[in-house]
């Protein structure tokens, strides 16, 4: 019985102390590197250096962001914020700059302030430079006050740019999750060149890797590593040109892009605008709702985000597409009565000019913007052949740039409109696509890229970045196959556009400019025009916002082209009345600040060959009456 | 000079001396890593040494044999009477009400440290006055052993001292059952404790007991993890002084007191570690020997082991918290982690021990002499 007992005792203790040391024997023995690294996680602590932000830099080194150096100022840790020491502190500050916030101060001192931390608080996060010279010296007095260099960002050219360079502001929880170098630096880009190039511009933090105790307490300094940093971006953007279309447009609302064949953009304006300045050290609630409620939508991308009916600067490419599905239509002249009837209902399709064009030819199509002509061709393809030849030219794809956020536009067919709206295409959505209205979406950036390919037969990316630190950005374009009597007559027709009388724009160009533009002029419907009208009103007589917008996509010189300047005017009216005169502007400043390499030869123009027409046969067709 | 304490030759004769040499080690290895956590408490410790040391030595000469019959029913009652004070007027350090201030010089008690001794001297007197039939105690006795053990367990719980208080319940039925209790009465005990644990834990416990015995099971408490980061990174032959991050860098929190075992472990490795488990092993087996040998008195038999169960019980607790096996109670590493009263009671409890021990055979000694013939 005792025995028993006793066994049972000694049993039980056994048991205990085999599993004891079985622990025992994991943990330290088993589990050595694992808790070793443990420990030494525990005792050391990675203060980061923040990295310099790169600046941007125009195409002919004028800073478009760029850090500003000024002065944080931090105050000691465990201070009793009732006490005298404390008090001193803040009136000391707010008496050299009055500006200050005590409260704020208070706030921020009263939540850093902890136990573990043994840093100095920052309670002022940047003041400029010049006000904190003459404050120093006294301000570094006091132990209990430390004033540090700090980096803000600034940009030179508030809003002539905004839309291109963006801005940056503190990283909300989804980017921190997305990006940790973005975490810890606690700016971010946000939009424009800011945002696409953050990664490169934001460069990598350093760090001083230390040694603590479990209060925090810092004994001493393991390793440093330097940040990398100061990585800078240079554009292809001239910021001069960028400020004189600007403050061109005034109070009026639109998008340029001026760019060169080869993508590289030279200025892309998106008005109106706003200052990214306000956005840095996060935009206060007034400034916001001014800019959030402003009808013409200032935070809008409009060279980018922005889609508008192409209008007739369609014309040229659907052309090209017209031939790409019926092979040799575009030998065939069209009569232009002034309207056509379209279907079994005779829905009336009126020309611009409404008593008609007479016998048309590609060439005079585009000169004269010739409804009709793209009315009865385009019954003749159809909608569904067209579609994807002109997707080739770029327009309904996106175009690469290099900034995020771009749209895509929209180059509708039958089945589009099955898969958006579950409807069937009408006959009628085919010539109104035809001249580019209707559900037809473009943005000015892929108008120009487009235009481009039309002048030089190569269709480019656009790119605003030239130079990311010493590595240069090769612009890169494909070449597109089009048949050169065609494309040639297109130019012509383009040619004609801006130099020939009866030319859309001609009165604003030829020898207003002192270069050979090539163009054509376009209006994008808001408002569809009723059918009863027997006359289109006149677009000065609409209101503002039901007017329609106008458009110019123009190349230059005519021979050798190498700018594309897209100028859309929201509720412009006519493209040639009020988006030409900009362009004509722009084309007289790249003259005078010598961008076009042989401006001699830049205003000569070669001779147009006619050839294409000779053969022509005219079909009349008329009106269709039911 | 000293013939009324009966201090001759005898008492020199069977004096345990194997016993105070295998504390030594111990001694030594825990003022050491005191003295390399913190000199100050290190001074401290030595006090108390030279404390327990005299507390050790009037214990030995205490003649316990003729006073236990008046003296155990003074200190049991007294400590009851003290551990209903701390009910009444205690002291609540950190949500627990266990300290009793003594009026006028600022010092605190903590009474439950003194109900080992209650216990033990209370099982120790009834079980020798009332020695167990052949086949162990019937139910009438279990209930009384039971009720001396349960009044002062239901105090300390309610303090709440929940470790303290399961630590005395164990050491105490661990006595009865090694002395003797009829074996169904046992199997009925475990059937009642086997059904009636889930109501207990349902409406027992207290919340944060309840977390503490989560926490122990599934994720680790700071301090637990931090003890096992120590214990871990120690390795094999551990880490030198300046290298015991751990604890040079006050990671390990309390680390000379409760978690000392930890810093054990990074600064002397498994081999630390698995030295000083051994030596209670041994000290443990060595108390359990005594009480189990033939024609020992009950006294000596119920001291002995008693002792052995603290000592099994304590090192057990602590060192199960510590590695995480266990839910953490502030149950020191017996005569090892800093601290006086554990300690001091401790040497009160060996000193009485080597007492008995000396004058077990000793007739004239015993005031009722009733040498005990049952094996």
């Amino acid at each position: 019985m005792t025995i028993t007992r006793n066994k049972i005792v000694l049993w039980l203790f056994a048991i205990i102390w085999i599993i004891l040391f079985a622990r025992l024997y994991y943990l330290s023995i088993k589990s050595n590197y694992y808790y070793e690294e443990l420990a030494k996680a525990n005792t050391e602590k990675a203060y980061y250096i923040k990295p310099a932000r790169g600046e941007i830099i125009d195409s002919r080194g004028k800073l478009l962001a760029m850090n500003q150096i000024g002065f944080s100022v931090s105050i000691a840790p465990h201070l009793d914020t009732q006490g005298k020491e404390f008090k001193n502190v803040v009136k000391q500050l707010i008496k050299t700059f009055p500006e200050l916030d005590k409260e704020m101060i208070l706030k921020v001192y009263k939540k850093e302030n902890s136990y573990y931390n043994h840093n100095f608080i920052k309670v002022v996060n940047f003041i400029q430079y010049d006000k904190m010279i003459s404050a120093y010296p006294r301000l570094s007095l006091n132990e209990n006050i430390l004033v540090e260099t700090e980096n803000k960002r600034f940009y030179p050219y508030s809003n002539y740019a905004s839309h291109v360079i963006g801005y940056i502001g503190k990283t909300n929880e989804k980017e921190n999750k997305k990006d940790k170098i973005a975490e810890i630096i606690g700016k971010t880009g946000k939009s424009g060149i800011e945002s696409y190039y953050n990664t490169f511009l934001q460069g990598e933090p350093g760090s001083i890797v230390s040694k603590v105790t479990a209060t925090n307490e810092e004994i001493e300094i393991l390793r440093r590593i330097p940040p990398k940093e100061n990585q800078n971006i240079v554009l292809n953007l001239d910021v001069e040109l960028q400020k004189m279309i600007y403050e061109r447009f005034g109070s009026d609302a639109g998008a340029v892009v001026v760019m060169k064949p080869t993508g590289e953009i030279l200025a892309a304006v998106s008005t109106p605008s706003y200052d990214p300045n306000l956005f840095v050290s996060g935009i206060s609630k007034k400034d916001w709702n001014i800019l959030q409620t402003n009808l013409d939508h200032p935070f809008t991308n409009k060279f980018l985000y922005g889609t508008y009916p192409p209008g007739s600067t369609i014309k040229m490419g659907m052309a090209l597409a017209m031939n790409e599905a019926k092979p040799g239509i575009l030998d065939i002249s069209e009569y232009c009565p002034g309207a056509i009837r379209v279907g079994k209902s005779g829905q009336v399709f009126r020309d611009w000019k409404s008593d008609g064009h007479g016998i048309v030819n590609l060439r005079k199509a585009i000169k004269e913007s010739v409804d009709v002509y793209f009315y009865k061709k385009s019954l003749v393809t159809g909608v569904d052949k067209i579609a994807p030849a002109l997707k080739k030219t770029g327009l309904g794809g996106p175009t690469e740039v290099d900034m995020y956020g771009e749209s895509v536009g929209i180059i509708p067919d039958s089945q589009w409109k099955k898969k958006r709206y579950n409807q069937p295409w009408y006959p009628g959505e085919t010539v109104n696509t035809s001249i580019g209205q209707g559900y037809m979406l473009v943005t000015p950036l892929q108008l120009a890229r487009y235009t481009s390919l039309i002048a030089t037969s190569n269709l480019p990316t656009p790119i605003f970045a030239s130079k990311l630190g010493n590595k240069t950005i090769k612009p890169q374009q494909k070449y597109v196959q089009y048949n050169p009597k065609y494309l040639s007559e297109i130019r012509a027709g383009m040619y004609d556009v801006c130099n020939a009388p009866g030319g859309t724009a001609v009165s604003i160009f030829g020898k207003n400019v002192p270069i050979a533009v090539a163009g054509k002029t376009g209006t994008s419907q808001v408002v569809g025009i009723s059918r009863s009208e027997k006359v289109r009103m006149k677009e000065e007589e609409m209101e503002y916002y039901h007017r329609s917008h106008a458009w110019i996509t123009t190349y230059a010189p005519y021979g050798n082209p190498e700018v594309i300047v897209t100028v859309l005017v929201e509720h412009g009216g006519h493209g040639g009345s009020s988006a030409g005169p900009i362009a004509a502007d722009i084309y007289r400043w790249l003259y005078a600040n010598r961008y076009f390499k042989n401006s001699a030869a830049a205003a000569i123009v070669p001779p147009i060959s006619n050839t294409g027409n000779k053969d022509t046969t005219v079909k009349k067709t008329n009106l269709r009456v039911n | 000079m000293l013939s009324w304490l009966n201090l001759n030759e005898r008492v020199f004769k069977h004096f345990n001396y194997l016993l105070m040499i295998q504390l030594l080690p111990i001694f030594f290895l825990s003022s050491w890593l005191i003295y390399e956590i913190n000199p100050e408490l290190f001074k401290k410790q030595m006090i108390y040494y030279v404390v327990a040391f005299i507390a050790f030595l009037i214990s030995v000469v205490t003649p316990w044999r003729l006073i236990l019959w008046w003296l155990m029913p003074v200190i049991y009652g007294f400590n009851i009477l003290l551990l209903i004070a701390v009910d009444l007027f205690g002291k609540t350090i950190l949500g627990a009400q266990r300290w009793l201030e003594i009026p006028g010089i600022g010092m605190t008690i903590q009474p439950s440290e003194f109900t080992k001794v209650s216990i033990i001297m209370a099982l120790a007197y009834m079980i020798r006055k009332n020695p167990p039939p052949r086949d162990g105690y019937g139910i009438k006795m279990f209930i009384v052993f039971t009720a001396l053990i349960l009044i002062p367990f239901v105090l300390i719980a309610k303090e709440p001292d929940l470790g303290t208080a399961l630590v005395l319940l164990i050491v105490g039925f661990g006595i009865l059952f090694v002395v003797g209790i009829k074996k169904q009465i046992w199997i009925w005990l475990s059937i009642f404790i086997v059904l009636s644990a889930p109501i207990i834990y349902t409406y027992g416990l207290k919340t944060y007991q309840k977390q503490r015995i989560h926490d122990a099971i599934s994720h680790p408490s700071y301090h637990v993890k931090q003890a096992l980061i120590a214990i871990g990174s120690g390795g094999i032959v551990g880490k030198s002084k300046e290298d015991s991050t751990q604890t040079q860098m006050k990671f390990l929190p309390i680390s000379s007191s409760d978690f000392i075992f930890a810093y054990l472990g990074e600064r002397l490795g498994f081999l630390g570690m698995a030295t000083v488990i051994f030596l209670y092993i041994l000290l443990i087996l060595h108390l359990f020997y005594i009480g189990i040998q033939p024609f020992t008195d009950y006294l000596t038999k119920v001291f002995a082991i008693g002792l052995s169960w603290l000592f099994f019980v304590y090192m057990g607790v602590n060192v199960y918290m510590i590695i995480g096996l266990a839910p953490v109670v502030g149950i020191p590493l017996p005569m090892f982690s800093h601290g006086g009263t554990s300690f001091i009671i401790f040497a009160i409890l060996f000193g009485i021990l080597q007492n008995l021990i000396a004058f077990q055979s000793y007739l004239g000694y015993n005031s009722d002499a009733k040498i005990s013939m049952v094996k």
